[in-house]
């Protein structure tokens, strides 16, 4: 059952911001992050399933917004990111260390549950309950991943860079 | 601290005026629509071009042909019927030269580089393949209600086996081929080797490089130090030193490479000399959690040990590890490991299983002399000295990356070399399953006989719907339609149209798997519509699903596509 323009129109302006933040917390583009925002909604527009709440459409959203994104990051060309190593080769007088970290790069370089949690959990401000609607786990395993995906962080921080 | 910066990641994030993007999406959605069109369009011109050339031809070929006898022969031009001939011959050539063409790109023997980073670090013969023994025969007792995992279990460990009933009880005989028991310094060192070896057989890969030197498979074999004899004809693998001493031969392949990498980890099975016995890799699923004090055991018939044959979905140890006795738990800072002692042995033997990974992996340890050597890090629990399985996974890990980068390398020559696979696989192994019930059960318009012969499906308990992870164990296309994707955490499923447009297929398949509702991504990572007019896609999910959530997917695939094959493999799950 198709979405009527109303609903659309709702849903594009309820959601459409969060799915951007969601888009831009992995590809940190923004234009890929419009991209991927707009493509969720051809694919909402396209189809068929029967949403029983504009909350229902809202997950559905979001898992396609991650979908698309993380399709988009294993894309060929968006294969070469930009990382502090590239500024070490360039001048190899900085010792990594002293670089300041990006935590978003971190963020961006984690294992794919873990990332797909800080960006729901951070970029996107949803609450412990609607992550776990969404990603259908529960909502321990939500916080457990959350920690893990934090503690993870750290690690990796405290290995590459010194900071205080 | 880290939870302060990472609030203040959203700050970063560029505003933007979501009103300014609204109309784009109307407007990508009737580009969509006008590129599925015409590449439809497309493909159909192309199809009938293809047939009215064909047709010509044909007129052409046998129209000549037909009237040869009609034609008075002339002195004048003696020659024209040869020359008819020449032309039809020349342009069959031409015909079937393209298609070989093709098949043999697909399966020229190119050098794998990603094997010369493997192999560089063994740099001398290091294992053996002992011989095999029929009476190192293990018995199986099944129960009904974990028929299927025990198979799974079994084609997982062996390489040959048997049934038998007995007093009302089907037992299987299963014949630990080749590969047993390993020595624990040795572990690191098979798993790589062995999934090259794998992946050469199932990808008919002949050639390795190592030390700038080429090899073929064989030399490669003897190079590593395996006595292993392998026919280039058919790839049967065989022990050379016994080989008379296997049961049935022709079930000797090896396994058609059916331990496939993903279940690489099955290795561990065999890191020490017995009390290591047996591993059973964590599939996520766990019909037999809370059967299995009951009723999985198996025994050794060498020496009447008992093993718990044990398949502990992690995420459910409070519910379902309840059920073992004897049960030692215990949250140590950092790690977190439950351990079950096994009754009834006469050395401890524990199961250990390390929750800080991805990747669990539970592993029967004892008081054997070896493990330390593989699990350095011991961890006191309650007074009891547990080993930490680290190492194991670091390895796996990077066995994985290896994994994947000769997989993305080949798999082109892989799907081409399925057929050849297919064609030397025996199909009677398919008569020992259950066979078809799962696409009955979906009463699709589904024609059975192209798609499940040799399928293996396992169904999932309700009984375990609420533990997670969930059963993703959900079809196995076994040998006559062998595809093995190497990847694990994987659900594949190889989707075959004909006469459809490529783009088409993988709308609907990604829009069915997005309507699913999981957040995992269906990558398709194969496709050959450059090829001919059959689609045949392979994809891929990256992550566990529900049964239920796939078999709805499946099915709206079928429904959609009622003249396909479909062939599922292998599931996994891990995550």
């Amino acid at each position: 059952m198709k979405i009527s323009e109303q609903q659309f129109d709702y849903v594009y302006n309820e959601y459409a911001k969060e799915l951007y933040n969601i888009a831009y917390g992995y590809t940190l583009n923004r234009e890929d992050s419009i991209d991927i925002m707009q493509n969720a909604y051809v694919v909402l527009l396209e189809s068929n399933k029967k949403f029983e709440s504009n909350e229902h459409i809202k997950y559905f959203l979001i898992r396609v917004t991650i979908n698309e994104s993380i399709d988009l990051l294993k894309s060929a060309y968006k294969k070469k990111v930009v990382k502090d190593n590239d500024i070490l080769v360039k001048f190899p007088e900085i010792k990594k260390e002293e670089l300041p970290y990006d935590l978003s790069l971190i963020v961006n370089n984690l294992p794919e549950k873990y990332k797909t949690i800080i960006v729901l959990y951070y970029y996107d401000d949803m609450k412990i309950k609607d992550i776990s609607n969404v990603l259908r786990i529960s909502e321990s395993a939500v916080k457990k991943r959350l920690e893990r995906a934090r503690n993870l962080i750290k690690e990796i921080i405290e290995r590459d860079y010194k900071h205080d | 601290m880290i939870d302060k910066e990472l609030s203040e990641l959203k700050n970063n994030i560029p505003d933007i005026d979501i009103k300014d993007y609204k109309n784009d999406v109307y407007k990508k959605q009737d580009k969509k629509q006008k590129r599925t069109k015409v590449m439809f369009n497309y493909r159909l011109t192309l199809i009938c071009c293809l047939l009215g050339i064909l047709t010509f031809c044909s007129f052409i070929i046998f129209g000549n042909i037909s009237n040869t006898p009609n034609v008075q022969p002339s002195n004048d031009n003696p020659d024209i019927n040869g020359t008819d001939d020449r032309l039809s011959s020349s342009n069959d050539k031409a015909f079937y030269a393209n298609k070989f063409e093709m098949n043999s790109n697909l399966d020229s023997d190119d050098i794998i580089t990603p094997y010369e980073t493997t192999f560089i670090e063994f740099d001398k013969p290091w294992y053996k393949i002992k011989a095999n023994n029929i009476s190192e025969y293990i018995c199986l007792y099944l129960d009904n209600k974990v028929y299927e995992k025990i198979w799974e279990v079994v084609f997982h460990e062996c390489c040959s086996f048997y049934t038998e009933v007995k007093d009302g009880k089907e037992y299987v005989y299963c014949n630990f081929i080749g590969i047993e028991r390993l020595k624990v310094e040795e572990i690191k060192k098979v798993d790589g080797i062995f999934a090259n070896l794998y992946f050469a057989l199932l990808s008919g890969i002949k050639t390795f490089k190592v030390n700038d030197e080429y090899l073929n498979l064989q030399e490669y074999l003897k190079y590593i130090g395996s006595d292993i004899v392998i026919s280039e004809e058919n790839y049967i693998v065989k022990n050379s030193k016994n080989i008379n001493d296997l049961p049935i031969q022709e079930e000797n392949y090896i396994a058609i490479a059916y331990f496939y990498y993903q279940e690489f980890d099955y290795l561990y099975n065999y890191v020490t000399k017995e009390q290591v016995f047996k591993t059973v890799p964590y599939y996520g699923s766990m019909v037999a959690c809370k059967n299995v004090n009951e009723n999985i055991y198996y025994n050794s018939l060498n020496n009447s040990k008992e093993y718990l044959l044990m398949d502990v979905p992690l995420k459910a140890k409070g519910s379902c590890c309840e059920f073992f006795e004897n049960l030692k738990y215990n949250y140590t800072g950092e790690k977190e490991f439950i351990a079950f002692e096994i009754n009834n042995l006469n050395n401890s033997e524990y199961v250990c299983l390390e929750e800080n990974y991805d990747v669990p992996t539970i592993t029967l340890l004892s008081n054997g002399e070896n493990y330390d050597v593989l699990f350095k890090e011991k961890v006191n629990i309650n007074g009891n000295e547990y080993y930490s399985i680290n190492e194991l996974l670091e390895i796996n890990k990077y066995i994985i990356e290896q994994w994947k980068t000769i997989y993305e390398y080949n798999v082109k020559k892989y799907v081409s070399s399925l057929d050849k696979l297919r064609s030397i696989v025996p199909n009677k192994f398919a008569d020992e399953f259950k066979i078809a019930t799962y696409f009955d059960s979906l009463n699709h318009d589904f024609e059975i006989d192209t798609i499940t012969s040799g399928m293996v499906i396992y169904e999932t308990s309700s009984e375990v719907t609420n533990m997670e992870p969930p059963s993703t164990k959900v079809g196995l296309d076994y040998f006559n339609k062998t595809y093995v994707i190497i990847e694990q955490f994987s659900v594949c499923f190889m989707l075959e149209v004909y006469g459809k447009d490529i783009n088409e297929v993988k709308d609907l398949i990604s829009a069915q798997w997005v309507n699913d509702g999981d957040v995992n991504k269906l990558v398709i990572i194969y496709d050959d519509s450059l090829i001919g007019e059959k689609v045949t896609i392979l994809c891929q999910y990256e992550r566990k699903i529900y049964h239920h959530q796939y078999t709805s997917f499946l099915g709206a695939i079928i429904d959609c596509y009622t003249n396909c094959s479909l062939h599922e493999y292998v599931r996994v799950n891990l995550g």
